[in-house]
């Protein structure tokens, strides 16, 4: 049975949607990465890419830099503080809901 | 799209799922520090130990002294380079920060008290220095492909 929880055990329900995770758990790993690679090793479509990483920004999970290389504009993408803190709750949250917490 | 509409607690199964689809994700984003980063690191970090002793003349110091800057400079704009070429910069978690260099840190600070009339001391906290990142380096390394 599912129940509504609040982010005081650590579960996030931004962070939760299957891509959101995923693409948090790619960020947590690096200390910044491109849009382009993020994309390519998540195997996710640009637009929907784009659409989620606005949702974690919107909730300041995420933020981006843009430089150019090679005359193209590149985005980087890398978690903030709080975005790195409240995945590693998040996670810390499903690992106590499967019992190895 | 997603929503968070709908997103509740999960299940134990549906828990077990998400975080095997994080452990997947992340995965994805391991990238390892190339094979040279460690090893020039460990070189640098000697050197500076190394410059410490009074035996040096000191031009052939101020000349030490401008190669190991140089190599610095090369080997963060190397890294750099390879950043931007993979569009990926990987990380060094501030714990792996400080256990790399707060031992190196330690040395040094023990040299300064302790080489008085021993300008060897320096030698020996260079070759410690140097294989202390050369081990942290190997560790790291071996950790990193055992999350992958």
């Amino acid at each position: 049975m599912k129940t509504e929880e609040g982010p005081a055990d650590g579960f996030d329900a931004t962070i939760h949607a299957p891509n959101r995770l995923r693409i948090c758990a790619l960020l947590d790993r690096v200390q910044e990465a491109e849009f382009a690679v993020v994309q390519e090793r998540l195997g996710v479509s640009a637009s929907v890419l784009s659409k989620h990483v606005s949702v974690l920004m919107d909730a300041g999970y995420v933020k981006q830099n843009k430089a150019v290389r090679d005359t193209r504009q590149r985005v980087w993408l890398s978690l903030t503080r709080s975005g790195r803190a409240a995945y590693r709750d998040h996670i810390a949250a499903l690992r106590a809901i499967v019992g190895e917490g | 799209m997603e929503t968070n509409e709908g997103i509740g607690r999960p299940t134990p199964e549906e828990a077990a799922a998400a975080l095997a689809a994080a452990d997947e994700a992340g995965a994805a984003g391991d990238t390892p520090f190339p094979g040279w980063a460690f090893p020039a690191t460990a070189v640098l970090l000697a050197a500076v130990m190394l410059l410490q002793a009074d035996w040096w003349h000191p031009a052939v110091g101020a000349v030490a002294a401008l190669a190991v800057l140089a190599g610095l400079l090369f080997a963060v704009s190397a890294g750099e380079r390879r950043d931007r070429r993979l569009g990926v910069k990987p990380r060094v978690s501030p714990a792996d920060q400080v256990a790399l260099a707060l031992p190196v840190a330690l040395l040094w600070v023990a040299g300064q008290f302790l080489d008085e009339g021993r300008p060897w001391l320096w030698a020996v906290l260079a070759a410690i220095t140097a294989v202390w990142v050369l081990g942290y380096g190997a560790f790291w390394t071996r950790r990193a492909r055992r999350a992958r």
